[in-house]
């Protein structure tokens, strides 16, 4: 009943669309576009293995047990995650403390660094031989497993959950409070019964946006995870010590499946259940100050995992600079000089990550208004294609590229144009979401004034939303570049000689055991990603914009 | 609306044109007049099994000798092959340049290569040629013991160990815990040690020590060279590698010590011609150019790589290759044997730990 | 004469929900109508079907014979007031007005003058380069006018265009607001939930309730000859008396309300026996001085429960019987407000009967 009245109703809608030719062109063209280059090789990577190659998941104990592993490690690195990021959230959000600026620019830290090498530092610091453990408290402490690696990537990936909790925090009034602590409930009673339930489905999305990121990473278990069997691990293993794309593909789509869930989960299930819509307006009342030794209890936490994180990144930063790694801590140039040898492959991560994020946020931004402002039937499909890359693991997404676009009709194998579709594909999520937000805070009857004005779509498009829309464009423009810099998992498969980026230089280093090196060359993509999100700040700081990632 | 169509037009032209623009930078191959007589100029896609910083020595070496460009990606063996097997339809590359030639066997095999029969070959021993000339020998590596010395002599000196001299030395449980090993079943060189027992001790013997050995293993790294900097920094204080890559390393500054022990397997490192490659006829240039007196010694100071040439020296500081007591290893049966090897190793072993 | 707008019939479902239902409306050209109604009546909706931001289901929209269904908005000259005005945050005063002119490619000086002539009828001369932010609620509004009216188009669409305006200046505009619609002669549709806003302006009022229109007609006949119970309860204060018609003769009847028997004028035909409904709004009833006599057949005897002051009158709550009544009594006294028991009069002629216990709510 329901669908014949929604079919009823897009076919109409594709009547009126006659007037437009241009947006029925565009919505074609959307179409076409994420269903060839994200649609296509997802479907090529899951029906490249028979049915009987699937059958080994069950089959192989170890398979099996990677995948117990996989969902063992994802389950308490989020709860872990969610719980880190809340603090940092409260803190920031919340508390009338000190440092805070500090607090912030550790929860970039971990966004802007490629994968793989922050492990190092922990060997370093916290390994059976580290500086910190053995030499400063003289523990013996086996990093290298489920713990090890449960630590690092609570520090790797809460930073994710932390900005969609923080977004959340701020945009809760305060006023809700002061009217329940009016009524007489005692502080406790507000934060559980006003504060908590507000920000609950902030926390779940949160938690999503970790385990998803938890899931999918296999930088950090290769480094320290021991003799433990991941499912993103063992899917890379596959290919470079097998040569088995079947298998492979096996395994990435088992990686896949929960992926998938988590991400629906997350946009229909917490979607639907949140209360607040982040809109960045700010709060009216300062908060209502908490107890003392709350204040300074919670702040004394957030310090220490900030010194915590700020030891491991200084570490990095300072090995960059030294003879060599971990033995001979007398400082060099020649590693920094060796990074610009390479100038070719940084140049390569800053003009890739440059034309995918721009071509996702524009992407994102059209595809946000038709699906946002224009009642057309199909926008529910078009919704679900602006996000449907976040289901899809980075790796998956690399090895669908290769296999979709090895040979005609399209070959593109060895370009930069792979690189660039790829990481634009990748991020268009990112974008759609920062567009989608940035357009709900722009009042519906804004753009129907332009329409009844006499301005078509594309006219109202280009003359209302696109100038109002600047802060999200920027924002989810300065975001993509900052993931395509530091990004490792989509290019893997799809790097060749001439388009060769700065992460896999970084994976190389570390696996020729030239650490000083892939230190410094960390070193620099990071400059770079915040030398990139300082200038953007300062150039919408200029015209009164907050830029907020 | 012609004014945002054309800025939307420019837009994407200005992405097109950037995007392409690494492939117009560089000049185009002119491979037509291929004699291999060298100085034909033009390039050289290599995907490099080697170091990275001898990739580059490498393709210094051969622009200034041949005049032609190397363009190359730096990645592990495994890696290497994976993508020449991948892109086999429609090779993107040339030139397969280092990494054991038991990797380059199901290659061959699967036809991905150019036969080629190098005029510099003929003085070789006949084992670093391939009979069907898919593929050619130009280094040789033997697996060694390595040793963190310091860490050594702190805490296992005083417990009355001895620096291990045979492969049987490292089955002291004394090493429980400080020993780490790469994983046969995704680690070529692992399994080159793996068949070296085999071949040393007889298939049942063979996995007791195998089995003995894990007993002692930390944790298995998934590439063989990932245990060198481990032990290397000393996180741990024994593994097995790769005699050149660890010697490499030791170079750094790191007190490793290496022990070459009796009975150690090596390997032959290989270079061969990806068929329907865009150069091919350069690629018979390198091949030729890395059988050269100039280039084996570039490489035996680059990467301390055993020469294949007799006129070419060892590495200094590595004993020479008379003295080294190899096993009889036979690359036919540990090729043949693999499959059944890793499975096993993986149920017996491997499976026990994950 | 032709309607010049007209509403067909016209049916909106958003899912299950209907928010218009079969509704028909004619409007004369130059006439000022309202819709009015309580939020979720469906007004909104009928005007976007005219502004074409939504499509009805079934039915058809007119504008002077031509069928508008299926036309995108932006080809169907219908300017809009937007209730929070939407003006464009990042164009100045100028470019919000000149917006319409501009997409019309018209030509630069003609726009100029256009331009000047709405700032000068809105009083906004001087502020063309201010940014929307910058200006009050009022000056906002005002731009927001001048922006809809430049292009001279022959329709204007108003959706609550005064509700975030102070009750003040909310007074002021409406005066002058219904001036610039008679000077322009323009066809104008009015959205509000305001009684006071749709009599005060309208030529003509549609009182709207859950997708349905209950009653089309002038000012006067909304407030005084309402069609039924809601319509009475939604435009002012109304009291309802349950009552039995004694005898109908010669456009007067009698009418029984708890022994109390009223004489009422009236063209409404009823029968004898037959219970009605009585609307009598809140100043059709005054408090009868002490000792006056009041003629029988418009008089009720109460007692004072509560009363309001606000300035002009006193508004009173009287019991009579077992019924409460609300009475405005113009008649302020200085030395305050009256109490204890009182004699009601009754302005019959004002008195409007409902058929059927008033219930006929469609």
């Amino acid at each position: 009943m329901a669908s014949g009245v929604a079919l009823r109703e897009s076919v109409k809608e594709m009547k009126r669309l006659k007037n437009e030719p241009l947006l029925m062109l565009a919505i074609i063209a959307i179409i076409l576009f994420v269903g060839f280059f994200v649609v296509y090789p997802v479907i090529r990577v899951i029906t490249f293995p028979s049915g009987q190659d699937y059958m080994q998941l069950f089959q192989k104990a170890r398979w099996f047990t990677a995948l117990k592993n996989s969902l063992f490690m994802t389950l308490i690195s989020t709860v872990s995650c969610t719980a880190v990021a809340f603090l940092f959230a409260y803190v920031i959000a919340r508390l009338d403390v000190p440092c805070k600026g500090l607090f912030r620019f550790v929860t970039l830290l971990p966004i802007v660094s490629p994968p793989f090498i922050v492990a190092l530092s922990y060997i370093l610091l916290f390994g059976v031989q580290g500086i910190v453990t053995k030499q400063l408290l003289g523990l013996h402490v086996d990093i290298y497993g489920r713990l090890g690696l449960w630590i690092v990537q609570t520090v790797t990936f809460f930073p994710y959950a932390y900005s969609v909790i923080y977004g959340v925090i701020r945009s809760i009034s305060t006023n809700l409070e002061y009217a329940a602590y009016n009524m007489g409930a005692p502080r406790w009673r507000v934060f559980k019964d006003v504060f908590w339930p507000l920000c609950r489905p902030g926390v779940a999305g949160g938690a999503l946006v970790a385990a998803i990121n938890v899931l999918t990473d296999f930088g950090n278990p290769q480094m320290i995870g021991g003799d433990l069997a991941l499912l993103p691990t063992e899917a890379y293993m596959q290919i470079s010590g097998w040569y088995d794309m079947k298998t492979a593909s096996v395994l990435a789509v088992a990686l896949l499946v929960p992926a998938v869930v988590l991400f629906l989960v997350k946009n229909f299930w917490v979607g639907k259940r949140s209360y607040v819509t982040i809109t960045g307006k700010e709060i009216s009342l300062n908060p209502f100050p908490v107890p003392k030794w709350v204040k300074w209890g919670l702040f004394s936490l957030t310090m220490l995992i900030s010194l915590f994180i700020l030891l491991v990144y200084g570490t990095l930063f300072y090995g960059a600079f030294t003879k060599t790694w971990g033995y001979d801590w007398s400082l060099t140039m020649k590693n920094i000089q060796y990074v610009f040898l390479k100038g070719k492959q940084i140049w390569n991560s800053i003009r890739y990550g440059f034309l995918a994020s721009l071509g996702a946020s524009f992407l994102a931004m059209v595809l946000a208004y038709i699906v946002q402002k224009k009642q057309v039937g199909i926008n529910r499909l078009l919704d679900f294609l602006g996000i449907l890359p976040g289901a899809i693991p980075g790796m998956f997404l690399g090895i669908g590229f290769v296999m979709a676009f090895n040979a005609p009709p399209l070959e593109l194998t060895g370009t930069s144009v792979i690189m660039v579709l790829a990481l634009l594909f990748w991020n268009i999520p990112t974008c759609y979401s920062s567009a989608t937000a940035g357009l709900q805070q722009i009042g519906a009857s804004v753009e129907d004034a332009a329409l009844n004005l006499g301005a078509n779509s594309f006219r109202s498009f280009k003359d209302v939303i696109i100038p109002l829309l600047k802060a999200p464009f920027m924002s989810s423009f300065v975001l993509s570049f900052l993931r395509s810099v530091t990004c490792l998992s989509v290019v893997i498969f799809l790097y060749a000689p001439s388009t060769t980026v700065g992460t896999i230089s970084v994976m190389v280093l570390v696996q020729s055991g030239q650490y000083g090196e892939a230190a410094a060359f960390t070193i620099v993509l990071i400059t770079i990603a915040f030398t990139v999100l300082k200038l953007a700040q300062w150039v919408l700081g200029k015209q009164g914009i907050e830029l907020e990632l | 609306m012609k004014k945002f169509l054309s800025l939307a037009l420019a837009l994407t032209m200005a992405l097109t044109l950037a995007a392409c623009g690494g492939k117009t930078d560089t000049p185009p191959a002119d491979t037509n007049d291929g004699s291999t007589a060298g100085q034909t100029g033009g390039k050289l896609v290599v995907y490099s099994a080697l170091n990275e910083d001898n990739t580059i020595a490498i393709a210094d070496q051969f622009k200034k000798d041949t005049g032609i460009e190397i363009e190359y990606i730096s990645l592990g063996g495994g890696d290497a092959v994976a993508r020449v097997q991948a892109e086999m339809a429609n090779p993107k590359a040339d030139i397969l340049v280092g990494g054991s030639v038991d990797l380059y066997g199901s290659l061959a095999t699967a036809g991905a290569f150019e036969a080629y029969d190098s005029p510099n070959n003929d003085s070789l021993d006949a084992r670093f040629n391939d009979p069907n000339h898919f593929w050619q020998g130009w280094y040789m590596g033997v697996l060694s013991i390595i040793i963190n010395e310091e860490r050594f002599e702190k805490e296992l000196t005083p417990k009355g160990v001895k620096m291990p001299e045979t492969w049987d030395d490292l089955l002291d449980p004394n090493y429980k815990d400080v020993f780490v090993w790469a994983n046969p079943t995704t680690a070529g060189g692992a399994y080159i040690a793996t068949a070296c027992q085999i071949f040393r001790l007889g298939e049942d013997a063979a996995w007791d020590y195998l089995k003995t050995l894990d007993q002692n293993v930390h944790h298995y790294y998934k590439g063989a060279g990932d245990v060198i900097s481990p032990v290397a920094t000393g996180e741990f204080i024994a593994s097995i590698a790769w005699a050149h890559d660890s010697f490499k390393i030791q170079q750094q500054g790191y007190p490793l010590k290496l022990i070459i022990p009796k009975q150690t397997a090596y390997e032959i490192g290989g270079s061969a011609i990806i068929k329907g490659g865009p150069n091919t006829e350069n690629a018979k240039v390198f091949i030729d150019w890395l059988l050269t007196k100039e280039a084996q010694e570039l490489s035996v100071a680059t990467s301390y790589r055993y020469p294949v040439r007799t006129d070419v020296a060892a590495p200094a500081g590595l004993p020479t290759l008379e003295e080294v007591d190899l096993v009889d290893y036979d690359r036919d049966q540990a090729a043949s044997m693999k499959e059944a090897v890793l499975e096993k190793f993986d149920a017996e072993i491997i499976s026990n730990r994950a | 004469m032709r309607p010049y707008i007209e509403f067909k019939n016209v049916v909106k479902q958003f899912g299950n929900f209907t928010a218009l239902d079969h509704v028909s409306l004619e409007i004369p050209k130059g006439a000022f109508v309202t819709l009015l109604g309580p939020s979720g009546c469906g007004k909104t909706t009928l005007m976007r079907q005219l502004a074409g931001f939504s499509e009805p289901e079934s039915g058809d929209v007119l504008v002077d014979g031509k069928r508008m269904n299926g036309l995108p908005p932006f080809k169907r000259n219908t300017p809009l007031v937007f209730q929070e005005y939407a003006l464009f945050p990042h164009m100045t005063v100028y470019e919000n007005i000149s917006y319409g002119l501009k997409l019309n490619k018209t030509p630069k000086e003609e726009m100029d003058r256009r331009v000047q002539e709405m700032l000068k009828m809105f009083n906004l001369v001087g502020l063309e380069k201010r940014f929307p932010k910058e200006m009050s609620g009022g000056q906002q509004q005002r731009v927001a006018f001048a922006r809809a009216l430049v292009m001279g188009q022959e329709i204007l669409l108003l959706d609550e265009p005064l509700s975030n305006l102070d009750a003040k200046l909310r007074v002021d505009v409406r005066t002058e607001l219904r001036q610039i619609q008679q000077k322009l002669g323009i066809t104008t549709i009015y959205v509000t939930h305001d009684q006071d806003e749709a009599l005060s302006m309208s030529d003509i009022i549609a009182v709207m309730r859950s997708g349905h229109i209950e009653q089309i007609g002038s000012p006067w006949e909304i407030y005084f000859r309402p069609a039924n119970r809601f319509v009475a309860d939604f435009v002012g204060t109304v009291n309802f008396l349950t009552a039995r018609i004694v005898s109908a003769e010669g456009g007067t009847v009698a009418a029984d309300h708890n022994g109390m028997l009223l004489q009422i004028p009236t063209e409404v035909p009823v029968e004898p026996g037959e219970t009605v409904t009585l609307v009598v709004r809140p100043e059709c009833i005054r408090l009868a001085e002490p000792g006056e006599s009041v003629p029988e057949g418009k008089s009720l005897e109460g007692q004072i429960e509560n009363y309001s002051f606000l300035g002009r009158i006193i508004r009173y709550w009287v019991r009579v019987g077992e019924e409460q009544f609300i009475i405005d009594d113009a008649n302020v006294d200085l030395s305050g407000a009256r109490s204890g028991a009182v004699q009601l009069c009754l302005d019959t002629r004002k008195l409007h009967i409902l058929k059927d216990g008033g219930s006929h709510d469609t």
